[in-house]
């Protein structure tokens, strides 16, 4: 929403207004008409000071004539007993210029504010004396003010009375109105189309409700329509990718037989030369079309959100080192130099990355960069390590390049970039597949490139430094040989979990390794747990209600009589700060969702230097079970629970029976924009979903979770994760059916 | 015949009781302020008296003097020179002097001009209220005239405050007035006035009654204003005149006042 500076605002401007022109007032009065009325009052009285001063003059000419001067006296004194601001009156006798009134001395002005009148009095043209006046009209004049001030006091007020009404009228009528209006603009941007605003007034602002109403409406329809056609195209979309992975599927059958025969040419005595030639083309574009089969496939498998990863901490350095190796013969076919750099910089570092994909990865960009080069063209690949615990590393390439406004064209399928009418072969789609992996990875990809100078892609990657965390499964394996499985202390594992469904998958999990399991639903009821009965493992989530797992932790690690106790996280984020959270509370290892057995079972190992008494069988299934259960990834189930459907369906009945509500509770709080509700539910759900190994819900989850914390959920994004969630209850209701018809 | 001239002597004195005597009173306040000081006066004496009194304002001395030189009044409240100015002309005899107090004319200077000396005065300009003011004007001018052969320039100003005035603004180099009033002045005009002179004393205003009047109601009344003036409980009825003590006034007191010889200063109207 946008912020109103608060000097911009309607309210604050017409109290400004009012106060202003009240200051102006008040100057006004204090400055201008106080100063002239008191000017003017001062001129009215000395006026008629000085026509009393006259009568009083005619009246004493007899007395002065004739020497009366007790009259004179009498009357001067009772002209100042009637004239309350006449201060004093001197009479100067004109011929001797002597003082005749006062009898004494003469004070003459006092006060700054006296006035000074004086008259003469003349016999006969002739002048007998002088009077002098000494009078003071402050207090008239503060009389006058003080009427004048009550007048402005009254009209003072009435304007202020008038102004507050104007301003309420103004909030009432405008403001108020136009703040409705803005919150129902804000709740319309969120997507919400219940923000109709009440008309009130048949004025300007009604209007202008009205049309924002109308507009809503128009929004909403429209906002329906593209939903529709979103989910019709979705869903052509689907069929496309569907139709594409099943006939790409056929088409390798057919083309194993194609390969299959036409190497035998090679081998049959009987052929001659140009048929093995002939053979040796059939192969080659056999081949070229198996390639484009699989990348098609991958496309698909993309498109669907199918593509399955096998997360894991690999060592980069003979990785990378790997994939140089492979296209090496191929560059040097083509007479292209290969040049390395910085890979010594990767030693000892880990990506947390899927090997194959990765490794499919960097081959493409290699094979690009073999494809699109000049004759006698240069390679290089170098490493680097960025500040912020990431590694980059670059593939360059000398060859024709592209311009820059060609970079968003890059990643679109089937676009070559004009490389279609050229000798060099492609589909078109292995740069959106690489791209499509490295994100899925975690990574990022970048291109820079230069018309006919070459390109550079740049893969950026973060790393990890954990020995202790490195290679678990190594070690699993390799300390799995050294015991024997009938050799076992029984271990006593606590677990605390909130969701039913992972509790279920540990609680399947450690029944298979052998471990005597107590399980609980948070933090608080586990350190209650722990203060009964002795535990030597505690697996607990991070995220729970009550206790958290860090809280949970650092509570036990302050407490001695627990030191012996082994503490392994249980976490569906891998971020890495999350996982050094882990280590500075004190944890002494930490465990991804969805949890593969044997992951779980080395770590167990590795900490509890015991052994746990199962073999783990991690084949994996054909792959054509897939596409029957698109949802379920049955090599992490397997990978987790091992291969018994029966354990598999407690698990999935666990999941069915508490996940419906969690979908529930997600939509309500969407409805009303409880963002901490639909964070803390996805978290919830995004965990169960792991475990039941329908990564798919597991992303759509965490892609809620993430923009409930940043408060931006769309309201399609809940569609999608109702729909997927709908499409894993079926598969998870078909496989549990068709595990009890066997 | 006996009892004819008895019956007709008591009719006479039935007569002589129920007449009505005047009584004129010099003007000096207004009409109203000298009915307020005389009426009571009046009134307690014809009770005591059984002789009807009525009282006669006027609103000048000038009207007064007239009056009472045509004879006017039965019984009058004067100043000295005026009894016997009315003695010589209606044979008027004076009744009651106030024994209180006496008239004392006073000569004031401007203590500033340095003069201390009456001779310091000669042909100098001085204030006096009237002509005919008995102690301030009419016994000071005689005075100057006759016992110290002094030529002054009267002025006259009305009013003893005027004279008062006159000198203290240095008008007049000197004034003509008598102790009482010159008392009752501001206290910063008494400040700048100093007395350098004091006439001979005469008693106060009389009162008088004229010859025509029975000289037992003469004495009737007379002996009413001196039991007034004895008794606690009417004695306050003078206080307003003012008279302090009522006593018995002989003519030959007045009469004094002829042989200073201040017929010669006075102003015939």
């Amino acid at each position: 929403m946008l912020r109103i500076n608060w000097w911009r605002s309607l309210r604050v401007q017409s109290f400004v207004a009012v106060i202003t022109f009240g200051f102006l007032l008040v100057c006004l009065f204090i400055f201008y008409a106080l100063p002239e009325q008191a000017r003017w009052v001062n001129e009215g009285l000395s006026k008629t000071a000085q026509r009393s001063l006259q009568q009083l003059s005619t009246s004493v000419t007899t007395p002065l004539l004739t020497r009366q001067y007790a009259e004179l006296y009498e009357q001067i004194d009772s002209q100042l007993e009637i004239q309350p601001n006449w201060k004093g009156i001197q009479v100067i006798d004109e011929v001797t210029k002597n003082q005749l009134y006062p009898l004494d001395t003469w004070q003459g002005t006092i006060e700054r504010s006296d006035v000074v009148l004086s008259q003469q009095v003349l016999f006969l043209d002739k002048p007998l004396a002088k009077i002098i006046l000494v009078a003071n009209f402050t207090n008239e004049i503060n009389e006058s003010s003080k009427l004048h001030y009550t007048l402005i006091y009254s009209q003072f007020t009435i304007l202020v009375i008038f102004f507050m009404a104007l301003a309420w009228l103004v909030d009432y009528r405008i403001t108020t109105p136009l703040r409705r209006l803005e919150f129902a603009f804000s709740k319309l941007a969120k997507g919400d189309f219940n923000c109709h605003v009440d008309r009130q007034q048949k004025n300007e602002i009604g209007s202008v409700i009205n049309a924002f109403n109308k507009m809503a409406i128009e929004v909403q329809s429209n906002h329906q329509k593209l939903n529709r056609l979103r989910i019709e195209a979705e869903s052509a979309s689907k069929a496309k990718s569907d139709f594409m992975a099943s006939m790409s599927h056929e088409l390798r059958t057919p083309l194993n037989a194609i390969l299959g025969f036409a190497q035998l040419y090679e081998y049959d005595e009987f052929a001659n030369n140009i048929q093995k030639g002939n053979a040796k083309s059939i192969y080659r574009a056999g081949e070229h079309l198996l390639l484009l089969i699989n990348d098609v496939l991958d496309l698909t498998a993309i498109e669907s959100g199918n593509m399955q990863f096998n997360f894991d901490y690999v060592p980069i350095k003979p990785l990378i080192e790997d994939s140089v190796e492979l296209v090496s013969e191929l560059a040097k076919a083509q007479s292209m130099t290969l040049y390395t750099e910085g890979f010594d910089l990767l030693k000892g570092l880990n990506f947390y990355i899927d090997k194959r994909r990765f490794k499919q990865v960097m081959l493409n960009l290699l094979s690009n960069a073999i494809k699109y080069n000049k004759q006698n063209g240069e390679i290089y690949i170098s490493c680097k390590i960025l500040n912020n615990q990431q590694c980059e590393i670059s593939v360059a390439d000398t060859g024709c390049g592209f311009a820059n406004d060609d970079i968003s064209r890059l990643f679109k399928p089937f676009d070559r970039l004009g490389a279609e009418t050229s000798k060099v072969h492609g589909t078109g789609i292995g740069l959106v597949i690489t791209k499509e992996l490295v994100e899925r990875m975690q990574g990022k990809i970048s291109v820079q490139s230069e018309l006919n100078k070459g390109s550079c892609f740049s893969l950026t990657f973060n790393t990890f430094e954990q020995a202790g965390f490195s290679s678990n499964s190594d070690a699993c394996v390799i300390k799995e040989k050294n015991f024997s499985a009938n050799s076992l202390p029984i271990l006593d594992v606590l677990v605390a979990e909130d969701q039913v469904t992972n509790q279920q998958v540990l609680k399947q999990q450690l029944t298979i390794l052998g471990v005597r399991s107590t399980f609980v639903s948070n933090g608080e009821q586990a350190w209650q747990t722990l203060q009964n009965k002795h535990f030597d493992v505690l697996l607990t989530d991070i995220q729970m209600p009550l206790l958290d797992g860090f809280e949970l932790t650092t509570r036990i690690r302050k407490d001695s009589r627990f030191e012996p106790l082994i503490i392994i996280a249980i976490t569906a984020n891998i971020v890495k700060k999350n996982l050094d959270d882990c280590h500075k509370v004190g944890m002494n290892g930490f465990l991804t969702k969805p949890v593969e057995l044997v992951k779980l079972k080395s770590l167990l190992i590795k900490h509890t230097k015991t052994v746990v008494n199962s073999e783990v069988k991690t084949n994996q299934k054909p792959e054509t079970e897939t596409h029957s259960f698109d949802q379920l990834d049955l090599s992490v189930l397997r990978a987790m629970l091992g291969d018994d459907p029966a354990v598999h369906c407690m698990v999935f009945n666990a999941f069915l029976q508490t996940a419906g509500e969690q979908v529930k509770l997600i939509r309500e709080y969407a409805s009303c924009d409880d963002f901490t509700g639909i964070a803390f539910q996805a978290h919830g759900l995004k965990s169960s979903s792991k475990s039941v190994a329908t990564i798919r819900l597991a992303d759509i989850c965490q892609e809620v979770e993430t923009l409930a914390e940043n408060k931006s959920v769309q309201s399609n994004l809940i569609e999608e994760l109702e729909l997927c969630f709908n499409a894993v209850i079926a598969q998870l209701s078909r496989y549990c059916q068709q595990y009890e018809n066997k | 015949m006996k009892y004819v001239v008895a019956m007709l002597c008591l009719l006479q004195s039935s007569w002589l009781f129920s007449q009505e005597y005047t009584f004129g009173v010099v003007p000096q306040y207004e009409s109203q302020k000298l009915n307020a000081i005389w009426q009571p006066l009046l009134k307690q004496v014809s009770e005591q008296t059984g002789v009807k009194i009525e009282l006669i304002t006027v609103k000048s001395i000038p009207v007064f003097e007239q009056a009472f030189a045509n004879g006017e009044y039965d019984f009058a409240y004067m100043n000295p020179w005026h009894s016997v100015v009315a003695h010589e002309k209606q044979g008027y005899l004076p009744l009651i002097k106030d024994a209180g107090r006496s008239l004392q004319g006073v000569l004031v200077v401007n203590k500033k001009s340095g003069i201390d000396n009456l001779s310091q005065l000669e042909g100098a300009e001085i204030a006096f209220p009237a002509p005919n003011a008995l102690g301030a004007s009419l016994l000071m001018r005689a005075d100057l005239a006759l016992l110290y052969g002094l030529k002054i320039k009267p002025v006259y100003v009305q009013t003893h405050s005027s004279v008062y005035l006159n000198v203290a603004l240095n008008s007049t180099k000197a004034g003509g007035g008598v102790l009482g009033t010159l008392k009752q002045q501001p206290k910063n005009l008494q400040q700048k006035l100093k007395v350098i002179y004091k006439t001979r004393e005469i008693s106060r205003h009389p009162i008088v009654a004229h010859p025509r009047v029975a000289s037992e109601i003469q004495l009737k009344v007379q002996r009413a204003f001196l039991n007034i003036g004895e008794s606690d409980e009417h004695k306050h009825l003078f206080a307003g005149i003012p008279i302090i003590e009522p006593s018995i006034a002989t003519l030959a007191e007045y009469q004094q006042l002829t042989e200073w010889g201040l017929s010669a200063f006075y102003v015939e109207n």
